[in-house]
């Protein structure tokens, strides 16, 4: 029940979202209409780092109270967080090929989102090669930890490295227009209810697994 | 390529993407569910 | 004081084993010195070139041997089951961290002098001074820290060459980019003053991680 109507309200938000980036956000001096994939790039990189906030969570409820529940938890949520990291490059790159003419940039944002993309594949390799299940989540634990603390540590040292390349400065002065601002409120809105409805399912999944697997073991 | 392009490019890329997750998810729901039924039955005999 | 006890008595069992079987530490510094040649090879590294190379082709070199370096103080112990014999004596894992860390600390610098030795013989370029010296010292026990972490956990995987670098190199990024900024000010002659930021982000990345890894630690190796 529950479900169904959260899909409902994703939906809805995110068609909602869609009109208003396309026709209520208003244009920008000197950028083309390219640069409205700021509205779901900016919601996009706000889930994935919301989900990797809740893998660190996760994992270290793992490690306190060593449920097999809170590994999913925390697993599903950094396999997201990677799908969204992703997204975030190639959003990133398009923008960066239509505003500067290239399409990879080393300034802050897409080098930080690189290292993240890195660390949860990490994430996700080590998992791979571990065959004990405890072990795996014990491990995984670790490096949600280890990595989430990682990537503000990651994020100033790249911020401190003189670039010649500008970044896209557009919104640096801060949002003023009320139109943008409800665009991209929605947007992340959007994204963060459509974050929980792949939590649901990715989790849900998980569980059957796990019980098709405890069958198959007697 | 026009500004525009790249917006429908991006935008394109993005839903695919998510979509293709989602309908992947899902696939692999169903065919996880009749795994367990399949199971299920054949424990009952 | 019993704990500093418990780290020395580990990192002298290392040492003493590593001493007598030195081929480990000779392979790692052949294989930083070939690194050095072949980076040679690839850049320009004539005249006024090289001082611009030269950080990168330090920190490259260094990361890589010390990955290597890294798995070693791990391998010895799950091949010949000491590990089991080290969890089960009454030393805490705390110290173990710390003993093998420390060990792989001293493994690693002096293969480090010397690469910096050969870089400012072969390159020209002023790479033995105080600034860089203390950039690497720095950059290194971080390095060791969290690497050591990350070891004890690709020791137990199927990969575990692989697995190490790639699961730690990432998460050290900010290190090898504050030490590469910091040893390209030191050779270009920068001052301290210049050199200031990224001795800082080392320092806050060697305190957030060491703590960080030191309280993680027991949940890796827990059997």
């Amino acid at each position: 029940m529950r479900k169904r109507f959260l899909i409902i309200v994703g939906a809805a938000l995110v068609i909602a979202a869609l009109l208003l980036t396309f026709l209520v956000a208003p244009p920008i001096e000197g950028q083309g209409a390219s640069y409205r994939i700021f509205y779901f790039h900016v919601p996009i990189a706000w889930v994935a780092f919301f989900a990797f906030l809740m893998t660190f969570i996760w994992s270290i409820t793992y490690l306190v109270k060593r449920n097999m529940k809170w590994d999913f938890y925390a697993s599903a949520s950094a396999e997201i967080g990677l799908v969204f990291t992703t997204l975030i490059l190639i959003t990133g790159s398009i923008w960066a090929k239509s505003a500067w003419g290239t399409w990879w940039t080393w300034d802050l944002r897409l080098t930080t989102s690189l290292v993240l993309w890195l660390i949860y594949l990490a994430y996700f390799l080590l998992r791979g090669y571990v065959s004990d299940e405890e072990r795996r989540a014990r491990f995984g634990a670790v490096v949600g930890i280890i990595g989430f603390i990682d990537v503000p540590v990651v994020a100033l040292a790249i911020s401190l490295v003189p670039t010649t390349h500008p970044p896209p400065l557009i919104f640096e002065g801060g949002l003023t227009d009320w139109r943008e601002i409800i665009t991209l409120v929605v947007g992340i809105t959007a994204f963060t209810v459509l974050y929980f409805v792949l939590l649901g399912q990715r989790v849900a999944l998980k569980y059957t697994e796990d019980v098709i697997k405890k069958l198959k073991a007697e | 390529m026009s500004s525009l392009a790249y917006l429908g490019i991006a935008f394109a890329i993005v839903w695919v993407v998510l979509f293709g997750y989602i309908w992947i998810l899902n696939s692999r729901q169903m065919r996880t569910e009749r795994e367990l039924k399949r199971l299920l039955e054949e424990k009952k005999k | 004081m019993k704990f500093w006890r418990k780290v020395f008595a580990i990192v002298r069992k290392d040492i003493v084993s590593e001493f007598r079987s030195r081929e480990l530490m000779i392979a790692v510094l052949v294989f930083a010195l070939l690194s050095v040649l072949i980076f040679n090879f690839a850049f320009d590294t004539s005249g006024g070139e090289a001082v611009k190379a030269a950080p990168g082709i330090i920190w490259v070199t260094f990361a890589f041997a010390g990955t290597l370096g890294l798995n070693r103080a791990f391998i010895t112990e799950r091949e010949s089951g000491c590990m089991e014999a080290l969890l089960m004596s009454p030393i805490d894992r705390e110290s173990i961290f710390v003993g093998k860390a420390a060990g792989s600390l001293i493994f690693m610098l002096p293969v480090e002098i010397l690469v910096l030795f050969a870089i400012q013989v072969l390159f020209n370029v002023p790479a033995i001074t105080w600034q860089i010296i203390l950039v690497t010292l720095l950059t290194t026990i971080g390095f060791t820290a969290v690497g050591t972490l990350f070891a004890a956990m690709a020791v137990n995987t199927r990969a575990r060459e692989l697995v190490l670098p790639i699961l730690f190199l990432p998460v050290i990024s900010p290190l090898i980019i504050a030490a590469v900024k910091a040893t390209g000010l030191a050779l270009t002659g920068g001052s301290w003053g210049d050199m200031l930021q990224w001795l800082e982000i080392i320092i806050g990345f060697d305190v957030v991680f060491i703590t960080a890894s030191y309280l993680v630690f027991d949940f890796v190796v827990e059997e």
